[in-house]
């Protein structure tokens, strides 16, 4: 007969679809439930399912002919007690699971209708596994026992129905399938109202549930290897291997199957096995009982062994052995065909391997384990922890049982904490999707609702910061042994230098390493790392502009932790707390860093940035961490009193950029707001008189702060597109940071106040603040104007009147950049900017177009800005 | 309170006798039972049958997604309470 289900009749059919239709019905109706209503259906189930567990043992018997009836009895009480010992207290309606502090909660969704298909060996225990977990999970099962077990499911299947509907599931919650045939199976497995496959069966009907294309639980076939090594308690480890192996006659797929033992107890453990019942076979009797319960065409046991008593089996193959033998122990040389016992024997038939070593023992346990048990169960016995965890590696069970019952042991709740089942995952290795012992879980889908979450945030600064005019004196306080003052040679020929080693106390031996004024090298920051283990330098005073400082950050970072790789420290990353690379822990020495600043822009001296040129590969490396944080920051004016004008220029725009672009970057925060706002204030007031009157030493002074203020706001909030513009654009053509930046700066305001193409995700701002926040910017500085529309055009004029009074340069091609030479250099430059990290920070996601767009507007300056949008009044400066 | 059968039974009376609109009052129902939802499927293949158009009044969301499930929500008009 085909096995199709073309073979089926119309009738046949009809059946089937009637079947299908109540469950179906049963389900959608089951799903109003709540979990009190289940709850008292499921206790009353397993109240019933107790009260007929010997009924339902002898009916098992009396149809398979297989296992012990004590055995099965037994089964059934675990299948219900224990079950409902694990199902009581745990939700499986609406919520299941709740994590307050990761905003989540989970949240059940019945499955609908389950095709379920239970197996002959443990046909009424399945069953009632299956109801009960059918009823806590709200589900509606159609079952497809083994013909060989029908009627003995049937009555199950009729005790837990008519329990269930008595105290209120819905009518046809369970059906059974009458006689039932492949082709049935088939049939119900491809139906498109069946939404899930449940196979605890052989792996012909787990193979056809899998390839049904629905989504399916099906277990696996075991071959249980079991370690029983020198340390053991061996009375235990042999009792439990009989109590196990024995237990409804061997027929759990998760009892023991092959026992390797280690040579040093191997006479004494078989010796034990002999005293309590078991019969211990000769080679002869071995080479018998391997060509008798084993199919040696196929490889697999025999049917007509599964589940009979040893007695029973050595009776039919004439094996002579004493009345009441509980086992049949069976010593093999190898695993493989050519030792027929290796495999899966649900019976007491018990495989004897003797390991010479440990690594022996090991690697048969590994050839059993995939001579057919890929995945299912394995147990140890061993006081050895390592050999534990060692054979927990090699193994690939989904259970590994130590010192204890395989079969009971992987049933769990018995001997251990694992979760009660009938039903034993197998993993990848048995050709199925869990290794779990399948529980209530698995018949229910799982939503996850996820409430937004705002991410932790900071505000990092160096411990100390003095500032005013000679605070450089605070150098005082400072005991070091050995500093080491890092400048160029400009301030050296200054007197600065002079003037801080005037503030390091006299006993502080001092020394000076002058350096190129410009971005370090890798062999610069080794030539300070040298000159700091030369002298056991406990203090380094970088006194210096952006370049100085960051070297110094440098220096320091690979003085304290010699092992730090540049390199790979500079790997990109999105946020900083989830970054792949670790700045180094461990240090070397302990050095003090202190930062004295030389120009008013970079503020260097309080952030944790410090960018390294790489001439070879032609590349900058910028390195991003706390740790980097100088230790104190002296901002002093008297060290900028003498920049030139265009330095002031330069310097007091890329402040301003700071402080514009921290404002309204997606991490700004109440804490980087307020000092971005007081920087942009200050610059605006005193910029223009520290570039007209560089001697104005209040001017100075406050713009030395401002640079201060602006770089703690952007230390802890980041830029954003602006500074990407302005890092490949000055890059390609040789332009400073801070007139670059000056270049893009209206444009880029006017970029951000408008509606962006594409918003950034940035999980703690609640709403696109940047146009709101640049008119508090405009009402600061009284620049006047109704709505936030009017108060932006009126901030991006003001700021390119601000650059007109700097004599800043307002278009790109004022540098002599000719039109032809910028669109040749455009794809270039927009790669360059695209691949910046500053733009991640920005409110508005860049598209590449835009940047050529804004790359295009700085080119042609003041007439080419981005038209605003209109907008509602501004509210708030702060976004959080 | 489950599936008022007296109700359906007399809107099937009023689809039989040719009404063309019946509306049926969901307000007090809290659940639907499998013998409810065969009364619904019933009345809905008459309603097809007859060319009337029941009306479901205050469905609440557990019924109208059982109706969802078993594809009748589809076979009725929904009004709101």
């Amino acid at each position: 007969m085909t096995e199709d289900v073309t073979s089926l009749s119309a009738d046949r059919i009809e059946y089937l679809e009637g079947l299908v239709r109540r469950g179906k019905t049963a389900a959608a109706v089951f799903t109003q439930f709540t979990q009190r209503d289940v709850d008292a259906i499921v206790k009353a189930m397993v109240l019933a399912g107790l009260d007929q567990a010997q009924y339902l043992a002898r009916l098992a018997i009396e149809e398979t002919r297989l296992g012990v009836l004590e055995d099965k009895a037994i089964k059934n009480m675990v299948a219900t007690e224990f079950v409902y010992n694990y199902v009581r207290d745990r939700p499986s309606v609406g919520v299941i699971h709740e994590f307050p502090e990761r905003g989540l909660v989970e949240v059940a969704e019945p499955i609908g209708l389950i095709f379920s298909i239970t197996p002959v060996t443990n046909p009424t225990s399945t069953v009632l596994f299956k109801c009960i977990m059918a009823i806590k999970t709200r589900n509606a099962v159609i079952f497809g026992p083994h013909p060989k077990a029908w009627r003995c499911c049937q009555e199950a299947i009729r005790i837990m129905y008519e329990a269930a509907v008595k105290h209120g599931a819905p009518e046809g919650v369970f059906s059974c399938l009458e006689s039932p045939t492949i082709p049935d199976n088939k049939f119900l497995m491809r139906h498109k109202d069946v939404m899930l496959i449940d196979a605890t069966g052989g792996p012909g009907a787990v193979k056809a549930a899998y390839g049904s294309g629905k989504p399916a639980l099906g277990v696996g076939p075991g071959n249980t290897p079991v370690y029983l090594e020198k340390t053991a308690h061996l009375d235990m480890a042999v009792v439990d291997i009989i109590t196990s192996k024995t237990f409804d006659n061997g027929t759990i797929c998760a009892s023991e199957q092959t026992v390797v033992i280690d040579d040093e107890i191997y006479d004494l453990a078989i010796r034990k096995f002999a005293e309590l019942g078991s019969h211990i076979c000769n080679q002869k009797e071995t080479d018998l009982l391997g060509r008798t319960v084993i199919n040696p065409e196929t490889g697999v046991m025999q049917p007509i062994a599964i589940g009979q008593t040893a007695t029973d089996i050595a009776g039919v193959i004439g094996l002579r052995v004493k009345p009441g033998t509980k086992l049949l122990i069976a010593p093999i040389q190898g695993v493989g065909p050519q030792h027929p016992l290796s495999v899966e024997k649900l019976f007491p038939v018990l495989a004897v391997y003797r390991a010479g070593s440990t690594e022996e023992a090991l690697r048969v346990c590994v050839d059993v384990n995939h001579a057919g048990g890929l995945g299912h169960t394995a147990v140890i016995f061993s006081r050895n922890e390592e050999i534990i965890r060692k054979f927990s590696d090699v193994i690939n069970a989904g259970r590994i049982i130590v010192n204890s019952p395989g079969s009971i042991g992987a049933l769990g709740g018995v001997y251990n904490d694992m979760v009660p089942t009938f039903s034993f995952g197998c993993g990848t290795g048995g050709g199925n999707s869990t290794t779990d012992n399948v529980n209530m879980y698995h018949y229910l889908n799982i939503k996850r609702v996820a409430r937004r979450t705002q991410a932790h945030m900071w505000f990092r600064v160096p411990n100390q910061i003095y500032f005013n005019l000679n605070a450089v004196e605070n150098l005082r306080q400072f005991s070091s042994l050995s500093t080491l003052i890092v400048t160029n040679p400009l301030l050296e020929q200054l007197g600065h230098v002079d003037v801080v080693r005037r503030s390091i106390p006299s006993q502080t031996q001092v020394r000076v390493l002058t350096i190129p004024d410009a971005e370090p090298e890798f062999k610069v920051v080794m030539q300070g790392v040298d000159a700091l283990n030369l002298h056991r330098a406990d203090q380094i005073v970088a006194l210096g502009g952006g370049s100085v400082i960051d070297a110094a950050k440098l220096m320091k970072l690979k003085y304290e932790s010699p092992s730090a790789d540049l390199d790979e420290l500079a790997a990109p990353f999105l946020d900083i707390r989830k970054r792949v690379v670790q700045y180094p822990t461990e240090k070397a020495h302990q050095v003090r860093l202190i930062a004295v600043p030389t120009t008013s822009g970079t503020g260097s001296e309080v952030t944790p940035f410090a960018v390294l040129i790489d001439k070879e590969r032609g590349r900058k490396i910028t390195l991003a961490d706390y740790s980097l944080s100088p230790d104190v920051a002296i901002v002093d004016p008297q060290f900028v009193m003498s920049m030139p004008k265009s330095l002031t220029a330069d310097t007091g725009i890329d402040c301003l950029t700071h402080a514009f672009e921290s404002g309204v970057s997606i991490h700004a925060s109440p804490y980087t707001d307020s000092n971005a706002m007081q920087a942009i204030r200050m610059v605006f007031k005193y910029l223009p008189i520290a570039y007209e009157n560089p001697r104005d030493e209040e001017a100075r002074s406050m713009m030395h702060n401002a640079a201060c203020i602006a770089a703690l706001a952007f230390s802890n909030a980041s830029v954003g597109v602006n500074h990407a513009l302005a890092h490949a654009f000055g890059a390609r053509f040789g332009v400073g940071h801070g007139k670059a930046n000056a270049l893009m700066l209206p444009h880029v305001l006017a970029y951000n106040a408008s509606v962006p193409t594409k918003f950034m995700p940035s999980p703690n701002q609640r709403a696109y603040v940047a146009h709101k926040k640049y008119a508090m910017v405009s009402d600061l500085l009284g620049l006047g104007g109704e709505t936030v529309a009017e108060k932006v055009a009126n901030l991006v004029a003001a700021t390119g009147q601000l650059l007109d009074r700097l004599e800043i340069p307002r278009s790109i091609a004022e540098l002599g950049i000719s039109e032809a030479e910028f669109e040749r250099a455009m794809p270039e430059l927009a790669k360059a900017a695209f691949d910046d990290p500053s733009w991640r920070s920005n409110p508005r996601m860049p598209l590449v177009s835009e940047l050529v767009g804004l790359f295009w507007s700085a080119y042609r300056g003041r007439d080419s800005q981005a038209p605003l949008t209109e907008a509602g009044p501004a509210k708030e400066w702060s976004c959080v | 309170m489950t599936t008022n059968l007296a109700l359906l039974q007399e809107a099937m009376e009023k689809v039989k006798r040719g009404e063309s609109e019946v509306i049926l009052d969901f307000a007090s129902l809290l659940r639907i039972d499998a013998v409810g939802v065969r009364a619904l499927e019933e009345l809905a293949a008459l309603a097809g049958d007859r060319s009337a158009k029941v009306l479901l009044r205050a469905v609440n969301a557990d019924i109208y997604r059982v109706l969802k499930q078993l594809k009748l929500a589809e076979r009725f008009a929904f009004v709101n309470g």
